[in-house]
């Protein structure tokens, strides 16, 4: 016997701001979230892209206590930052447990009967890298900022100061930092900063990591392991030097045409180039049972029917060309649910823009839905956020069936497929949609969502 | 304009408000002779926190050996004045 699950309340902070409904107009409008990555970086490697969709960083200071931005990684705030207004968004209001800690509690929750699970795909890297660079610069730098003080020559100072600015790092190595990078701390601190006590999860599978959060929070529910839970994904992939984005740069991940800026991100194009690094972003839905929302008097914003996951076991870094894992997990998912093809109108795809991806995804999507059903990209707008992407497109879908309208997929003019691609906003009429996220390293999963009864 | 930060009651009034601060205290602290770790209740984590935001606040460092033998309020103020470095500029 499972419970029906339902989603109550959707939190988001992206390169579109941190106003959920706001954000949902801008996918809708097809705004593309595009800029030059930072000119710095390119004095630390040889870049072969040179896009990134920059995130808009809420005010964290304003937002948490002093104590709280030193001693988290931003992706652990702005995981907080997205339960919050996820809360806020199912009108559950929080009040404060803990002054010195600055810890709130939330009344209408039931905190051993609340659980959080939370995505990412690399976790406090941020901090890992900021606190690395100091330990190896800041002798070093000091040294040489001493040698400049000897030298005579303006040329040489001139070059000595170019170093020295190279070496910049920052002010301490955070005593904070084992807490800082470890990729479970968002869940943990999502859970300590409002007092939840019910089970909780972080989930690594690289970019399905947010759908695997929220696909686990769901069978928590549907099993009566708790009765709500916060669900979803982080991720914040900046440093100072590059390194992180050249990771991905260097294997070839990345968009390699990038002029003009507004047309390099182009999943499922024939011109595609590969995938839009993003620097950042969080999602955060609270889910609940049917009954918990019914009892609170929630209208639900549409239910969650189904999750289901399958792994490759082929590539670390390439999805098996056949997709065989990928079509058996979409037909277990439909399966699961009772379902058949023919009643999902909507499909959020992974959409990355790599050669290997789209090729892949769209094959399988041809073959599960041999009549059809409508595809998007939301990284066609936001770029790969990586750990958060799965949840940022669980609350794209949930938005879709709420309003019955689907964001246009940007840059899709010769699609590698027959599939009912949508590339300007649309109103449609479906009951079912699927949010699907593939991951390096081989891991599928995917989220049923329904229509609201 | 530099002239003036050094003074005295400045440092300890910063070093005061620091500490309402990272304590989200509702007033400022009087007593300077309580234990942080005993009457405000600082435990090794929480003075960690504290001297980070003491140093982002002056500039300086606060040396690991030199922690230890910070037991007060008082004793926070007197390092701050005449150990930590560099002073920033209100």
């Amino acid at each position: 016997m499972t419970r029906r699950v339902v989603v109550t309340g959707l939190g988001v902070i992206s390169a579109f701001g941190d106003d959920t409904e706001a954000f949902w107009k801008d996918c809708q409008a097809g705004r593309a979230a595009v800029a030059p990555v930072p000119e710095r970086w390119h004095a630390f490697a040889t870049l072969r892209s040179r896009l990134w969709a920059p995130l808009a960083l809420p005010d964290f200071p304003a937002a948490f206590s002093r104590v709280e931005c030193a001693q988290h990684d931003p992706v652990t705030l702005l995981a907080c930052a997205a339960a919050a207004k996820a809360l806020a968004g199912a009108g559950l209001e929080t009040e404060v447990a803990d002054r010195r800690a600055n810890t709130l509690r939330v009344p209408g929750l039931d905190a051993l009967r609340t659980g959080v699970f939370v995505g990412t795909g690399v976790g406090g890297v941020n901090a890992f890298m900021a606190n690395h660079t100091y330990q190896v610069l800041a002798a070093t730098r000091e040294r040489c900022a001493a040698l400049r003080e000897q030298m005579g020559e303006p040329e040489l100072r001139a070059e000595a100061d170019a170093l020295l600015e190279r070496m910049a790092h920052g002010p301490r190595f955070n005593p904070f930092v084992v807490s800082m990078l470890m990729p479970n701390a968002p869940a943990a601190y999502v859970a300590i900063k409002h007092g939840l006590r019910g089970a909780n999860a972080a989930c690594a599978q690289a970019c399905a990591s947010g759908t695997v959060a929220v696909g686990q929070a769901f069978q928590a529910i549907a099993h009566g392991q708790v009765d709500a839970a916060l669900a979803g994904g982080s991720e914040y992939l900046d440093d100072a030097h590059g390194s992180i984005f050249h990771g991905f740069d260097v294997c070839r991940a990345l968009v390699r045409e990038c002029d003009p800026p507004a047309a390099a991100n182009r999943p499922f194009d024939a011109a595609r180039s590969g995938f839009l690094f993003a620097q950042g972003g969080a999602a955060m839905l609270l889910l609940e049972s049917a009954e918990h929302a019914a009892a609170r008097g929630v209208e639900p914003i549409c239910e969650l029917a189904g999750f289901a996951h399958s792994f490759d076991a082929h590539s670390m870094m390439n999805p098996e060309p056949r997709g065989l894992a990928m079509e058996a997990m979409l037909r277990t998912l439909l399966a699961g649910a009772g379902l058949t093809a023919r009643d999902v109108g909507y499909l959020n795809a992974h959409g990355t823009g790599t050669q290997s991806n789209d090729a892949c995804e769209a094959q399988v999507v041809q073959r599960v839905f041999p009549d059809g059903v409508a595809v998007n990209s939301t990284k066609s707008l936001l770029g790969h956020t990586i750990g958060a992407s799965g949840a940022i497109e669980a609350v794209v879908t949930a938005l879709s069936l709420r309003d019955q309208c689907l964001h246009p997929s940007l840059n899709l003019s010769d699609p590698i497929a027959d599939l009912d691609f949508v590339t300007r906003r649309e109103a449609r009429s479906f009951d079912h949609a699927i949010s699907q996220s593939l991951a390096f390293g081989g891991h599928n999963a995917a989220l049923l969502m329904a229509r609201a009864r | 304009m530099t002239a003036g930060i050094h003074r005295p009651e400045n440092i300890e009034s910063r070093v005061l408000r620091v500490v309402q601060d990272v304590l989200a205290l509702e007033e400022l602290p009087r007593d300077l002779d309580v234990s942080i770790a005993a009457e405000l209740a600082l435990d090794s984590l929480d003075q960690l926190s504290l001297f980070m935001a003491l140093e982002d606040e002056f500039g300086g460092r606060i040396r690991e050996e030199d922690a230890e033998q910070i037991i007060t309020l008082r004793d926070v103020v007197s390092y701050v004045r005449d150990r930590m470095s560099v002073a920033r500029v209100e």
